[in-house]
């Protein structure tokens, strides 16, 4: 490696390519052998020999290219994407493909340089908040940039709830836009827009989706629970959620724990429903009397 | 200035919600719900409201009919309309029918409340 490449990943594992030339290989099977992601490319070795894949030809990572049996048995692989989708290549990790597919992400992602806007929306409202230039940075579930004001922008993937590829105006020049809807830090639906060159936007794209694909759980839902999760998303308190709805405390609490174990709610906080015991109504009564 | 509101939805959930969005704001009062466009005209006439908050889809008659006899008074009340998501033309219709602005379901109060203030002014 030149003293400008860093390596990112070295990995045992196998790799495989399904779409060659255009054309599906059916007959295509996995390859063992050393996966080594660094800054500037990606190199599979085997005892066939090695093969680079400059990060500049990978278009996009991500999608299930099951051409065959042996392909489709593997759960869990890394796809990417070159010459226009004409030729596609698996990885999959011996250890964790999962960190494979984060560190190849990261290798095209981080220190990368893009116009943010954030928040361009927040609680539906659009805000007029500037264009900035910020650098990207891939972490352990959550895409980070960081604004050249200094301001630093989380997007937990597990908090992605939509994103939406458009053209808008950016810096006077109409411009390809992500537009990531996410829960901010204080708890508030809020969106950041991300404007790149065609590339970069869709690694992104793909970055974030990420977070998409986990958090659309199929979540069967009542009446009661859907007005629940309605009243909720209007801003009425967890605790006035019975009396709103006419419910039972207990109906509801059941209704929470239910939607708390399917990922739909979380638990900020525990409160008591406290009474007195009759030690403390006769304290009470005293205090009334002093 | 307390503005005047009269709450419009076959729901009688959505009506609550949005009652409960409306009664928190300070100068937000609602005087009248009503659950179809037949009542909505009826009880604006009743109470001579500022604002009416209107869904589109309502039996009897609805919303966007309701919104045409609505503006066509004399006083000419702010109409927002409750809109769900896949009734883009319903609020073209809406729009033409004289509609001043719009919300969208599920509610989100700072939006609610922001699209209000900027209708009144």
């Amino acid at each position: 490696m030149s003293s400008s490449e860093r390596k990112i990943a070295d990995e045992i594992g196998k790799f495989v390519q399904p779409v060659k030339k255009g054309r599906e290989m059916n007959n295509s099977g996995w390859i063992d052998g050393r996966i080594i992601v660094s800054n500037k490319r990606i190199i599979l070795a085997s005892n066939k020999g090695e093969r680079k894949l400059p990060l500049e030809k990978i278009e996009d990572v991500g999608g299930r290219y099951d051409v065959n049996q042996k392909i489709a048995g593997v759960s869990d692989y890394v796809s990417l994407t070159l010459n226009g989708g004409n030729d596609i290549i698996l990885l999959t990790s011996s250890e964790d493909t999962e960190n494979l597919e984060r560190s190849v992400f990261g290798a095209v992602l981080d220190h990368r340089y893009v116009l943010v806007k954030s928040p361009a929306v927040e609680g539906g409202v659009v805000q007029d908040t500037e264009w900035e230039r910020s650098k990207l940075k891939t972490d352990e579930g959550e895409l980070a940039l960081a604004l050249e004001t200094g301001k630093l922008v989380s997007v937990e993937l597990d908090d992605v709830s939509a994103f939406e590829a458009t053209t808008r105006s950016v810096k006077g020049e109409k411009s390809g836009v992500l537009e990531v809807e996410h829960t901010s830090e204080e708890g508030s639906t809020v969106e950041t827009h991300i404007s790149s060159q065609k590339r970069i936007a869709e690694f992104v794209g793909s970055y974030v989706s990420r977070g998409l694909e986990e958090t659309e759980t199929a979540v069967e839902l009542d009446e009661t629970q859907r007005r629940v999760l309605v009243a909720l998303y209007s801003g009425v308190s967890p605790f006035d959620i019975p009396d709103f709805l006419d419910k039972e405390v207990g109906d509801i609490e059941e209704i929470y724990e239910r939607l708390i174990e399917a990922g739909v709610l979380e638990e900020v906080r525990v409160r008591r429903e406290v009474d007195l015991t009759t030690r403390g109504r006769n304290m009470a009564s005293e205090a009334m009397n002093e | 200035m307390s503005y005047r509101i009269i709450v419009v939805d076959d729901s009688e959930f959505m009506r609550t919600l949005l009652k409960e969005i409306l009664e928190e704001t300070d100068g937000f009062k609602v005087v009248d719900e009503a659950e179809n466009g037949v009542e909505a005209v009826e009880k604006y006439e009743e109470h001579d409201a500022d604002i009416v908050m209107m869904d589109i889809v309502m039996p009897i008659k609805d919303g966007i009919e309701a919104t045409q006899e609505v503006k066509n008074t004399a006083e000419s009340p702010n109409v927002i309309m409750c809109t769900s998501v896949g009734q883009e033309e319903k609020m073209k219709e809406a729009v033409k029918a004289g509609a001043d602005g719009y919300i969208t379901k599920p509610f989100e109060k700072p939006s609610v409340v922001s699209e209000i203030k900027d209708v009144v002014g």
